[in-house]
C-alpha cells in the first residue's frame, strides 16, 4: 500500500506550515526515541544522505566521520535546519530536493538515513526506489519510522484516524516494510521500539 | 547495536497520568453531554464521539509533553471507551464518573503497556 498524502506541492505547503511548531511537538518524542536514533545512525558510513532533514532535530544524533547531504523538499524546514548545523559531529550540506526525483547520480551514497520520513512522502515507493538508485550496491538504508500497527484493532483505529491526522501531519497507517520491499530492498534488521508501530529498519539492496 | 532500555520510569509514570486524565475527561464530558433519556445504544455511540472530542485538549497537552505516538494510541482507545461507558452510569456523581473514566484509562494503558512489552525488540521472522 502506498497511501498518497496529496500532490507534491500540497505536501510542501503542509510541511512549510508545520515547520514553525514541529520541534515543540517533537520534544516528547525526542526524549523517548533519541537513544534509538543515535544507535541506529551509528551504523552509517562515509557519504551519507539524510532524507527529510526537517528542522535538523536529528543532526545531533549523527556520528562523526560522515559526509552528510541532508535533503528536504521544504525550503522553510531547511531554513530552520541551517541553524542546527553546528549540532552535528559530521559536516552537513543542505540541499532542497524531493526524494522521489533526486538529482544525485547512481550509487552516490554509502548510507541513507531516514527519520519519520516515509510517513510523509506522497509516493513512498517511488521515493524508496530513488533511494535505492543513489545508494551504492553495498550501501545500507537505516530507517526510524512509524508504521501501521499489525494488531487488527489498533490498525483499524489508525485507518479511521488517518484522514484527520494527515491534514496536519503525516499518514499514520503506512505499511512501510512492504514499501521498502516493493522498492527493491531486503530488510536485514527490524526492531520494534513502541508496539510494532515505531520501528527501526536496516535494509540493503535485494 | 543495542539500544538503551525502553523508557525511563518517569516517562512511563507520566503515560499513566495521561491515561487517568484522558479517561476522567472523556467520561465526564460524555456523562454531561449525553441526555439520560437517550436509548442505550444511541447513548453509547454519542458518548463515544463526545468522549473522543472532549479528550482532545488533554491529548494535545500530553502529546506536547510526552510525544505523539504513545499518547495517540491510548487517547483513541480511552476517549472512545470511557465516553461510551459513561452515559450508562445513571445515578453517578461527577466524582464517581471521573473515577470510573480514570479506571478505564488505567486498564487500557495497562493493556497497551503489556502489548508493548510483548512486542518490543528485535523482530525475528
Amino acid at each position: 500500500m502506498s497511501s498518497v498524502a496529496g500532490t507534491k506541492d500540497a505536501a510542501i505547503r503542509k510541511w512549510d506550515r508545520a515547520a514553525t511548531t514541529l520541534d515543540s511537538k517533537d520534544r516528547g518524542e525526542e526524549m523517548r526515541y533519541g537513544p534509538y536514533k543515535r544507535a541506529l545512525f551509528a551504523g552509517a558510513r562515509g557519504e551519507t544522505m539524510l532524507v527529510a532533514a526537517g528542522t535538523g532535530i536529528d543532526f545531533k544524533y549523527l556520528p562523526p566521520d560522515l559526509r552528510v547531504t541532508a535533503i528536504d523538499f521544504s525550503a522553510r524546514m531547511l531554513s530552520f535546519a541551517r541553524e542546527r548545523l553546528g549540532e552535528s559531529a559530521s559536516p552537513i550540506e543542505l540541499v532542497e530536493a524531493d526524494v522521489t526525483a533526486l538529482s544525485f547520480g547512481d550509487g552516490s551514497f554509502d548510507s541513507v538515513i531516514t527519520s519519520c520520513t516515509f510517513c510523509s512522502v506522497p509516493d513512498p515507493v517511488q521515493g524508496l526506489r530513488e533511494v535505492r538508485r543513489v545508494l551504492k550496491d553495498e550501501g545500507r538504508l537505516l530507517m526510524f519510522e512509524h508504521v501501521r500497527a499489525s494488531n487488527p484493532w489498533l490498525g483499524f483505529m489508525m485507518d479511521v484516524m488517518n484522514p484527520v491526522v494527515r491534514r496536519f501531519g503525516p499518514d499514520i497507517n503506512r505499511r512501510t516494510a512492504d514499501n521498502v520491499r516493493a522498492a527493491g530492498f531486503r530488510i536485514v534488521r527490524e526492531f520494534n521500539v513502541y508496539l510494532d508501530m515505531v520501528k527501526l529498519f536496516e535494509a540493503v539492496k535485494a | 547495536m543495542t539500544p538503551r532500555p525502553v523508557h525511563p520510569v518517569a516517562i512511563r509514570a507520566y503515560d499513566y497520568l495521561a491515561a487517568l486524565s484522558l479517561g476522567a475527561t472523556a467520561a465526564l464530558g460524555a456523562w454531561w453531554v449525553v441526555p439520560d433519556a437517550l436509548p442505550g445504544l444511541l447513548a453509547m455511540i454519542l458518548g463515544m464521539v463526545v468522549g473522543t472530542i472532549v479528550a482532545l485538549p488533554v491529548f494535545v497537552l500530553f502529546t506536547w509533553m510526552l510525544g505523539g505516538f504513545e499518547i495517540v494510541m491510548m487517547a483513541m482507545q480511552i476517549g472512545m471507551l470511557a465516553g461510551m461507558g459513561a452515559p450508562m452510569i445513571a445515578n453517578g456523581t461527577p466524582a464517581s464518573v471521573a473515577t470510573a473514566g480514570a479506571g478505564a484509562g488505567l486498564v487500557i494503558q495497562l493493556l497497551l503497556h503489556a502489548l508493548d512489552r510483548s512486542l518490543h525488540g528485535e523482530v525475528t521472522s
